[in-house]
């Protein structure tokens, strides 16, 4: 009789629960984004000079100005948390029922391998550059290229653990373009700002395209 | 430990198809409210009512009663022995199945 009990079908469809409107892509685009151009802004030159005065000139004021940049982000990033289950809890969720998501959706094997992968490519950049190879700045883009790369690969564990064809293109996609970055002539603060851009354009389509799904859904289920 | 259970040695509680549902749905999040369950697993309100109340007796599930704005709701997850239950559960039927489909072929 379990036979008929498709658990696999009933797990998963619970775990995409989460990403079905796409408003976490969004999310998680605009949060790339946001980070891209702090990068690009600190890590530029005018950046780097403007922090270096700022810290000749008062210290203890800089530090906590860049202290309170990662607190606000956080809290930005709850903040958005609460505003998308808000969202949620007065539109789709509010018929259809809520569901707290679990912590690690992609999974352990995965997580494992874009560690690895990121390593690998810090270590080989590393070696070239230590053998006279690879520049400073090109060793330096690997970085970003790297974590780009490695969130690609999440993305597809992730579009795999819960049988999302969306991620497997997101992962593909935001992962070879991330590598793009490695052959590209760029500095390493412009490099983050093109992560950013990658990451918001590729997660942006892909949460459009689920939100135009999920609306169209729920005018459908309405006008029934 | 004993993979190669046979059907009558499986967990009786999850094995029932409505509880298995139950179980499967909330194996896929850390919590869900009774709207979704009931939605997800296709049963009554008084079925699930009924499933849910024996899965807590078991000490599978944890039930939640809480308000969203002043609506009251209800959302269940699993304890850590349902999900250990449920993974058990899981490879021994898995495992089950493939004897079976080994011994057709």
């Amino acid at each position: 009789m379990n036979q008929t009990v498709d658990l696999d079908g009933l797990t998963k469809a619970t775990r995409r629960r989460e990403f079905d409107d796409g408003l976490i892509d969004f999310t998680v685009g605009a949060g790339y984004l946001v980070l891209g151009i702090l990068a690009w802004f600190l890590f530029s030159p005018g950046g780097v000079r403007w922090y270096a005065i700022a810290l000749l000139k008062n210290r203890t004021l800089t530090l906590f100005g860049l202290a309170s940049l990662a607190v606000l982000i956080l809290v930005g990033a709850r903040g958005a948390r609460r505003a998308i289950d808000r969202i949620r809890a007065s539109t789709t969720w509010r018929v259809s029922g809520f569901v707290k998501p679990l912590r690690m959706q992609a999974g352990w094997p995965t997580m494992v391998l874009s560690g690895v992968v990121t390593l690998g490519i810090i270590i080989g950049a590393s070696w070239f550059m230590a053998i006279g190879r690879l520049g400073a700045e090109n060793a330096l883009r690997t970085l970003v290229a790297s974590s780009g790369i490695a969130t690609g690969i999440v993305y597809f564990g992730m579009g795999v653990a819960v049988g999302l064809r969306r991620y497997l293109a997101v992962g593909l996609a935001g992962g070879i373009l991330s590598a793009v970055i490695l052959f590209m002539p760029l500095s390493f603060s412009v490099a983050w700002l093109v992560l950013g851009t990658i990451w918001i354009i590729v997660l942006g389509v892909s949460g459009a395209w689920a939100l135009r799904l999920t609306l169209s859904a729920n005018l459908d289920s309405s006008s029934e | 430990m004993n993979d190669h259970a046979l059907p009558s040695q499986f967990d009786p509680i999850i094995h029932q198809p409505s509880r298995l549902s139950i179980m499967a749905v909330l194996a896929g999040c850390e919590r869900a409210d009774f709207v979704y369950l009931q939605g997800a697993t296709e049963l009554t309100k008084g079925t699930l009512s009924k499933h849910l109340k024996k899965l807590e007796e078991a000490g599978y599930i944890d039930i939640v009663k809480s308000f969203k704005g002043s609506y009251p709701n209800t959302s269940a997850m699993l304890t850590p022995t349902g999900r250990k239950a449920f993974k058990k559960y899981r490879r021994q039927f898995g495992s089950f199945t493939r004897l079976i489909e080994a011994e057709d072929s």
